[in-house]
């Protein structure tokens, strides 16, 4: 029983949750409302400026004399190749999410900008842009970097288990196998199996969407509980597999589908005009950066910061844990300079690309064109792509390939999920039992499909964001951790204690 | 070793408590006292008050002298220090609100900081309690080159102490195997320390602590092995909070309730002694 402490109570909690959300919906969504806005109205800045600070240190860190420690052993050599690693750091980290928001989120700017401009104006267009690049850009791996740097440093380089909790050694010392320890793994569980949660039940019903736009299913509940109950079955078969096998492959294939879709539109799209977003945007990006890191806009357009901004901030401080634990476990032989450099750049990059491509081309059609996608957005947000691709030559093949390029990228998700949450509730052994990751995946779906299905998905995201409070203060502690476990490095080489 | 001393006073200062101070600098031999006083020579209270001093100092069997200079005090303490060629500065320790402190400025922390020559820094027995005798020592040791330097005034036979408690405190490893080896380490270099005074004391103990605040666990360790007398180390190389909130050598005057000798690591006056 004290061995599966972590498992028992974070079950258990999850279970209460759950059951709440089915016997009394609005009871939850109620009480997460309020918590939720309590939260981002009262702490909203501080998510701004520790996730500037994450940024901050994560490019400090890669450029400082720590960027040559080994997350491993010296001798160590990195496990998986450049092409899976990043495949791999990109599935697990937001590849579900780029590809509901790809096209939706631009367009939703641009017809919702803050109340100082002018919304469907070029103001608004360039202001979409940047700000999509922003909100998944640099600072959301930043925060993965704070997250997964600290356990990979603190198991692979110190031996340690690889959970949030061993991170505390430097400050709480043998504490971190009683109860200060414990509550931190079980507000990790919580907050990835909520995070999670919601994400699947979000991408089942883009996938529905999908089917619906290519084989004219019927969008309803019922063919998403399909659609979850399919999902599950392959994510829980590529989980069995481990992870050299299952999800590296799956990644991989993917990352290889979103590029041949990516330079298709790019081709068959307006490819100087996407290409002209890109440049001007990456200026946008990088001139604005600082300011846009810290502005909340106090005096104009703050409810818009809170509803977009700061609840992105709190959504991957909420995903950290476990795409921290995900990514960490992936990047064991790798320095810190390595790791930081191309966690940081390349899935920026990529993703910076993938918005010009996708959210250039629904801005080209609404401006240039005149067709009037943010119809579609503010209809049904999770069908925007799918009326993209309906402008496009092929476009029930590439509604067929999004919708399997959901699917995948749904399953890689799940499976890394199922193995970190085992994990985390297993005392950090890297090789968790069958028993509990599936325990975990059918928990997690089940808890997605019954939310969906009793209208409390968004209660459960709510609160998913709540867990985000503590986990920042969490990170920023982490920070210091890590510091101090580097500084003891080179302390220790200088011989003096 | 600690023959003479620079003495820098203050008029509001309590005469009785100057003198008491001076009392106990005879546990370092000391022969003879220079008071300084920094402010204008103008005033006759100020004369009477050194003078005053001077004769309490005088009657305790040292020899004495008496300067009066206008100036920054800080920069007149250390450049006489530097003049007279002062084994050790010392100060008698006035409880200051901190925040009193942190606006103004507080002299003896200033001469810490300054000073390349130790400081003492003398706080009395508390209210009703028999002037303080020194019978255990506590050396709060970094285990660095400066232990070298302090070892010599340690064993030196002028230091009348009984028993010496070596104490070092320490930041926690980053895992529990490397924590494990730091402390075996930290218990050899205390041993070799302990190898090093053995002879000088009647009895010598090891202790060791970690934490985040040395100064905490100094204070602590001091109240729990009823210590008389602290003697630290100062270190020049200080941490980014440090800079901004002081090193243990400064923060510590404020928190202990025992006398603290500090010595600062480039000290050449103890260093000629090996």
């Amino acid at each position: 029983m004290k061995k599966n402490i972590v498992f028992v109570v974070s079950l258990c909690i999850v279970l209460v949750l759950v059951g709440i959300g089915i016997l009394d919906p609005e009871f939850l969504n109620s009480v997460s409302s309020l918590l939720h806005q309590w939260i981002i109205n009262t702490f909203g800045w501080f998510y701004l400026l520790s996730t500037f600070v994450f940024l901050v240190f994560s490019i400090g860190l890669a450029l400082s004399r720590y960027g040559k420690i080994k997350l491993g052993l010296d001798y160590e050599k990195p496990q998986y190749s450049y092409f899976g690693w990043f495949s791999m750091l990109f599935a697990a980290g937001m590849g579900i999410g780029l590809i509901f928001w790809g096209v939706a989120e631009p367009v939703s700017h641009y017809m919702s900008p803050p109340g100082y401009i002018q919304a469907f104006s070029g103001e608004a267009a360039k202001f979409a842009m940047s700000r999509s690049f922003f909100h998944w850009g640099l600072h959301p791996w930043a925060v993965y970097i704070v997250m997964s740097l600290s356990i990979a440093y603190f198991s692979f380089r110190r031996g340690m288990p690889p959970l949030l909790s061993s991170c505390f050694y430097p400050i709480v010392g043998e504490r971190i196998y009683g109860v200060t320890g414990k509550t931190i793994d079980i507000l990790a569980v919580f907050a990835t199996v909520f995070g999670i949660a919601t994400s699947l039940g979000l991408g089942a019903l883009q996938i529905t969407s999908g089917l619906a736009f290519v084989f004219h299913l019927p969008d309803t509940l019922f063919v998403t509980a399909i659609v979850i109950t399919c999902v599950t079955v392959m994510f829980m078969i590529s989980s069995m597999t481990g992870l050299d096998k299952g999800i590296q492959l799956l990644s991989k294939t993917n990352i290889m589908i979103a590029l041949v879709l990516l330079v298709f539109m790019l081709v068959t799209g307006p490819t100087a005009y996407i290409f002209n977003v890109f440049t001007s945007t990456l200026g946008d990006y990088f001139s604005s950066l600082l300011s846009m890191s810290l502005t909340s806009n106090p005096f104009q357009g703050y409810e818009w910061t809170k509803n977009w901004t700061l609840f992105y901030w709190a959504w991957w401080i909420a995903w950290a844990p476990f795409v921290g634990l995900f990514v960490a476990s992936i990047s064991r032989g790798r320095t810190i300079r390595e790791f930081v450099s191309g966690a940081l750049m390349v899935p920026t990059l990529l993703t910076f690309l993938w918005f010009s491509v996708f959210g250039g081309a629904g801005l080209n059609l609404q401006i240039n064109e005149q067709i009037p996608i943010s119809d579609a957005v503010a209809d049904n947000i999770s069908t925007a792509l799918f009326v993209l691709f309906s402008h496009y030559p092929l476009s029930s093949l590439l509604s067929f390939v999004a919708v399997l390029l959901l699917i995948v990228f749904f399953v890689t998700s799940a499976d890394s999920a199922t193995y970190v949450l085992a994990m985390m509730t297993s005392g950090g052994n890297r090789n968790p039992s069958p028993a509990k990751k599936i325990a975990w995946g059918v928990t997690v779906s089940a808890t997605s499909l019954i939310l969906l299905m009793s209208g409390g998905l968004e209660s459960l995201q709510r609160m998913s964001i709540a867990a985000a409070l503590p986990l920042v203060v969490i990170m920023l502690f982490l920070v210091w951790c890590i510091l101090k476990g580097l500084m003891y490095e080179f302390r220790e080489k200088d011989s003096s204690l | 070793m600690l023959e003479n001393v620079l003495f820098p006073v203050k008029c509001s200062e309590s005469l009785n408590r100057l003198t008491e101070m001076a009392g106990f600098l005879k546990i370092f031999n000391t022969k003879s006292v220079s008071i300084l006083h920094v402010g204008s020579a103008k005033k006759e209270k100020q004369k009477t008050f050194v003078e005053a001093l001077k004769t309490a100092v005088l009657n305790l069997g040292f020899q004495a002298d008496v300067t009066i200079k206008n100036g920054n005090v800080v920069d007149e303490i250390i450049t006489m220090a530097r003049e007279k060629n002062t084994s050790f500065i010392c100060f008698a320790y006035k409880e200051e609100n901190p925040l009193k402190r942190a606006l103004f400025g507080d002299v003896p922390t200033d001469v810490i900081r300054l000073s390349d020559i130790p400081v003492f820094v003398y706080k009395g027995p508390p209210p009703f309690k028999k002037p303080q005798t020194v019978s255990r020592v506590m050396y709060t040791t970094g285990l660095s080159d400066t232990d070298i330097k302090i070892l010599n005034y340690l064993k030196s036979k002028e230091l009348k102490a009984d028993e010496l408690l070596l104490f070092h405190a320490g930041r926690r490893a980053p895992d529990p195997q490397a924590e494990a080896e730091r402390i075996e380490k930290v218990h050899e270099r205390l041993s070799l320390l302990e190898e090093q005074c053995r002879g000088s004391f009647s009895s010598i103990e090891k202790r060791d602590a970690v934490g985040s605040s040395v100064t905490k666990a100094i204070v602590s360790q001091a109240k729990k092995a009823d210590i008389d007398f602290i003697v630290l180390g100062k270190s020049d190389k200080y941490s980014p909070f440090q800079m901004m909130a002081g090193s243990t050598a400064e923060t510590l005057p404020h928190k202990s309730k025992c006398p603290i000798l500090i010595v600062p690591g480039i000290y050449q006056g103890i260093a000629s002694m090996t």
